[in-house]
This record gives structure tokens, sequence and C-alpha cells, in this order.
């Protein structure tokens, strides 16, 4: 799980330098290469990645008693298992909190440093793709010997000082300094839930339930674009008195 | 309104963590 995260940030920090690079005299190759990097990505999972077969005798075998492959559908397995609708609720709450990085974040700079805002936002961006790959290996080492739930109340409380660094002081240096600990938090959230929820899903199910967690997360966090959007745009109006 | 849900997300996984490691103590013990 951190080692996907780890390429895809990778990938991220790389992707936007080439393309500023080929953007005004080889666009074309932008889409080339979007085009080629994906059907690469197709084949290695197609000739590599093998799902293991699960089959009766699973139950036999030295996996945990919660990993173990059963019967059923994906909605009886998540009946006997509630506290994975509430870790993912709860769940939800972070990856609130994570958007805000992208979404509140370019509208209070540009409120806060008027045109400077988007560049500003643009090198916070990439100041944390750069980040979260040198912090992922380090976070997982020290985190290692933790339970994923613990691990995710830190980044709770790593999101909430983060924006809390933001709130008080809006110099430049600290907005940096608060997104290291914002980047930290998502490393956490990004890497430890999965863990959590493969840990806690019969093998046969797995997939399937975590991308109906995935869908009541997103489903959950969908009106909260609506209601910071509208939050922003009352703090702007009380501001500017208008 | 971030800092605050972020705070009680942290605080209820903790909670929740906390009552988990309990249970598997009492399956242990038992």
């Amino acid at each position: 799980m951190s080692l996907s995260y780890l390429a895809y940030n990778l990938g991220s920090g790389i992707g936007p330098v080439l393309a500023g690079y080929l953007f005004w005299s080889h666009t074309v190759w932008i889409y080339w290469g979007n085009g080629i990097a994906a059907f690469i990505g197709i084949l290695v999972v197609m000739f590599w990645v093998r799902e293991p077969k699960h089959s009766a005798t699973d139950e036999y075998t030295e996996q945990p008693e919660l990993e173990k492959a059963t019967d059923g559908s994906v909605w009886q397995v998540l009946r006997q298992r509630p506290r994975l609708i509430i870790f993912t609720l709860l769940c939800t709450l972070l990856w609130f909190a994570l958007y805000q990085m992208t979404m509140t974040t370019p509208l209070y700079l540009s409120h806060i440093f008027d045109k400077q805002g988007a560049v500003l936002f643009g090198q916070l961006m990439t100041f944390a793709s750069i980040l979260v790959v040198l912090i992922t290996p380090l976070l997982m080492r020290l985190t290692n010997q933790q339970c994923e739930m613990k691990s995710l109340a830190i980044s709770g409380l790593l999101f909430a000082f983060g924006y809390w660094v933001i709130l008080i002081n809006t110099t430049i240096p600290m907005q940096f300094i608060a997104w290291i600990f914002l980047s930290a938090a998502e490393v956490l959230l990004v890497t430890k839930e999965g863990v959590y929820i493969a840990n806690q899903s019969p093998s046969s199910h797995r997939g399937r339930i975590s991308g109906i967690l995935t869908t009541i997360r997103n489903l959950a966090v969908m009106p909260t674009y609506v209601l910071m959007g509208h939050k922003f745009s009352n703090l702007v109006t009380k501001v500017h008195g208008q | 309104m971030i800092i605050v849900t972020s705070f009680i997300a942290a605080l209820l996984l903790w909670a929740l963590s906390l009552q988990q490691s309990k249970k598997q103590d009492v399956a242990l013990a038992s």
C-alpha cells in the first residue's frame, strides 16, 4: 500500500514538471506520454499481477481469522463487521480534512496573498509531492508496530495542528511548515486506511468491501464541497463587507 | 471547522482502537 502510494507520488511529482517543459513547444507529447504511461501500466498489471485463487480449503490455512475467505454477499459480511462501516465514517472526517488541502487552500491563499496565492499554491503542491516521497518510508518504519487506528488518530491530530498553524500565522514560510504536518497526515491516512480494511476483510471479499467503503466515503464527502464553498464565500463577504 | 473535525476524528479513532485492544485482551484471557 505504501509502495503504491510512493509510486503514485513520484509520478505526481515528476509528471507536472515534465508537462511544464513540454507545454509550449511539444504539447502533443504530453498526451502521447499520458497514453504510453497508461498503456505500460495496463501491460504490467496484465502480465505480472496475479490474484490468488480462493477455495474452501482457505479456512485451514495460516491466514488470520478475520481474513479467511467466507461465503455470502458483501452486505452480509459488512453486517457481520459493523466496525468497518464505523471506521469508514470516521476516516471520512479525515478525508474531508485532506480534501481541504486542494480545495480550500487555493481559495484561502488567493484571499491572503492575492495573485501570489496561485504561485504559492503550486509551490506548496510540489513541496508536498517531494515531501511525501521522502517521509513515507520513514513514517512506515515509525508506525510499523502500531495499530492502524492509532496511526489514523495521529493523522487526525496532525491535520488539526497543520490547519491551526495555517490559521494563526499567515506568513509564507509558515505555510510550508504547516504543509509538513499536513503531508505527514496525508501519508498516514492514505496508507493505513487501506491496510486496516484489508486486515479486517475476508480475502474473498476484500476488493468488493474496499470498493463499497470508498463509495460510501465519497458520497459522504461530496456535500462538503458545497458546504465549504458556501462557508468561504460567507467569510469573504464578511471580511470585505459586501 | 476543519480543525475541530480532524480533532474529533482523532479522538474517536483513538477510542475505537482502545476498545478494540480491550476486546482482544478479553478474547486472549478467555
